[in-house]
């Protein structure tokens, strides 16, 4: 009879529930895999779209903390990457640009509709005071905009500083001020919470 | 600082798998690029068509000053959009042209206005109530309501299909109890609002998609249609004027969600926007609104540019629901609709031309 390793198969949901030695010093670089492989058997653009479509989406639906956005913006960024998808197609890092596309239009029609930034507090999400998914979203809803979209472009789409940068359209200065600035509220939150 | 601390990557990754996750379609996204390549090409044909015409009228203005006015025929077919009444239950309407009081509203007759002001009336199907009834070019009835009179089916809603010469179709739209409202219908959609937004009901089959979350609109997730003065959908755009701001309708695209732009008429001295309904082609809109004067007034502006082309006052007192239809593209006819109070109550048709 096959072992099958649960850890492996939901390690995120899974991780916080291990016997964690202390990690708070322990730092890791993001070299997580980025994704599978392509399939030779579809074009380009749709290999790209199976593959990526799910992460930018939950990464966008973290930044943005509306999740019906999130879906928006990421099909209209998807449907302009295809409509671009030979200048996209050849890009370094075309998550990232997929994630900066979504990111700006869904913030414009935030601002269109409401003439001001996504509210800070949000029922969508709602607040646990701990470290579990729920009170780590907490904690990502307390960092401003800015902050909150480098941390996501660094963690959940597994970019560097400098892939970050420019997906961002940031120096790699900025992106590592807003890093830092966003870890540490993260950490203080979580801390707090804990 | 360029590094993550372990604990806070685990934490944000948790973070990140918290939402359910994409559910969109390859299909989807392929549709939304050739809609917008056909939308930049048209705006590119229209540009191009604008300078053209520009260069070429100026020539003519030149030569001919009186050709330049474009001549315009109003359309002498059947009105673009039908004109049905709000009427309070079991009220008497007459019209100026048949002196004949009829009781319409709540479980008796829907009322309807002819351009040249008949009256006519559609029985209501099944002894349900009819909240909202559209009519379509066509012929055909779209209304939604409550199964039967009795308080307790307020939550149990039909949505009824009334053909002339054929028989209605009535099909439960209530889900889970929660609350449903039609907004407008077109020959193959009924739109409606549900707690979670905007939702395209197939008229023939029934199949429902949603068009646009209420999250997307700033509307809340009970119950988004009460957060509404008035709503209206033609085309592929979606007007809606919210009790939070009534006197600044939003107008948006729906196929798919695309570009924002406020129509306000703060500058007239609107208090609230009580009625709202675009043009066949959505180039005009007509809102009937209340006045800080203690008026109604009905107004008709440019979707383009929210430019104010009509403004006129319809009745001297507020409270008063005021019917809209457009009769073609420049042409708005309108009736301020009987209170609770009038029981017997003359319909006086008005036309705005612009």
């Amino acid at each position: 009879m096959p072992v099958i390793d649960v850890y492996n198969l939901f390690p995120y949901v899974w991780e916080p529930l291990r016997v964690l030695p202390r990690v708070s010093d322990m730092v890791v670089p993001t070299t997580a895999p980025r994704s599978a492989p392509a399939d030779p058997g579809v074009d380009g653009f749709e290999a790209f779209y199976r593959v990526h479509v799910d992460r930018v989406y939950r990464a966008l639906a973290v930044t943005l903390r509306r999740d019906d956005l999130a879906h928006e913006a990421v099909d209209e960024a998807m449907a302009r990457a295809y409509a671009k998808w030979d200048v996209v197609g050849t890009l370094d890092n075309p998550a990232g640009w997929v994630f900066r596309v979504g990111l700006n239009w869904a913030t414009s029609w935030w601002r269109k509709l409401r003439r001001e930034s996504p509210p800070v507090t949000e029922a969508d999400h709602p607040a646990v005071a701990d470290t579990s998914p729920a009170g780590a979203l907490l904690a990502l809803a307390a960092l401003p905009l800015p902050q909150r979209a480098v941390v996501t472009c660094r963690i959940l789409l597994d970019l560097s500083t400098a892939e970050t940068a420019e997906a961002l359209g940031l120096s790699e200065g900025t992106v590592k001020s807003r890093l830092s600035r966003g870890l540490t509220a993260l950490r203080a939150q979580l801390s707090s919470e804990e | 600082m360029d590094e993550i601390p372990r604990d806070i990557e685990v934490a944000v990754r948790a973070a990140g798998e918290q939402s359910k996750g994409y559910a969109g379609e390859l299909s989807t996204v392929y549709r939304r690029a050739r809609r917008r390549r056909t939308r930049r090409r048209a705006t590119a044909v229209a540009t191009a068509f604008t300078v053209l015409a520009g260069l070429v009228g100026g020539g003519l203005i030149v030569r001919q000053r009186t050709d330049a006015t474009p001549h315009y025929e109003p359309a002498s077919t059947a009105p673009a959009q039908r004109l049905l009444l709000s009427v309070p239950a079991r009220t008497f309407v007459v019209t100026r042209a048949d002196s004949t009081p009829v009781e319409l509203g709540g479980d008796l007759d829907v009322g309807e206005l002819s351009v040249a002001d008949d009256l006519v009336v559609h029985p209501v199907v099944g002894a349900g109530v009819y909240d909202k009834t559209i009519g379509l070019p066509d012929g055909r009835l779209v209304s939604v309501g409550p199964r039967d009179r009795r308080p307790a089916s307020a939550l149990d809603m039909l949505l009824t299909v009334d053909t002339p010469g054929g028989r209605p179709q009535q099909r439960a739209i209530t889900r889970e109890e929660e609350p449903v409202s039609l907004v407008a219908a077109d020959s193959t959609t009924a739109f409606l609002w549900r707690p979670y937004g905007l939702y395209a009901h197939d008229l023939a089959g029934g199949l429902e998609r949603l068009v646009i979350a209420s999250d997307m609109l700033d509307l809340p997730n009970g119950d988004p249609a009460a957060a509404l003065d008035a709503a209206d959908v033609a085309g592929d755009r979606l007007l809606i004027a919210a009790k939070s701001r009534s006197c600044r309708p939003l107008l948006t695209s729906i196929a798919p969600p695309q570009g924002i732009r406020f129509l306000p008429l703060t500058s007239i001295g609107c208090k609230r926007v009580t009625g709202l309904r675009m043009s066949p082609s959505t180039g005009r809109v007509a809102v009937s609104y209340e006045t800080s004067a203690g008026t109604v007034n009905v107004a008709v502006l440019s979707t383009e540019d929210g430019m104010l082309l009509a403004d006129r006052q319809i009745v001297r007192k507020t409270g008063v629901t005021v019917d809209l239809a457009w009769t073609d593209e420049r042409t708005v006819r309108g009736v301020a609709a009987p209170g609770p109070g009038d029981d017997l109550y003359e319909l006086k048709q008005f036309t705005i031309p612009t």
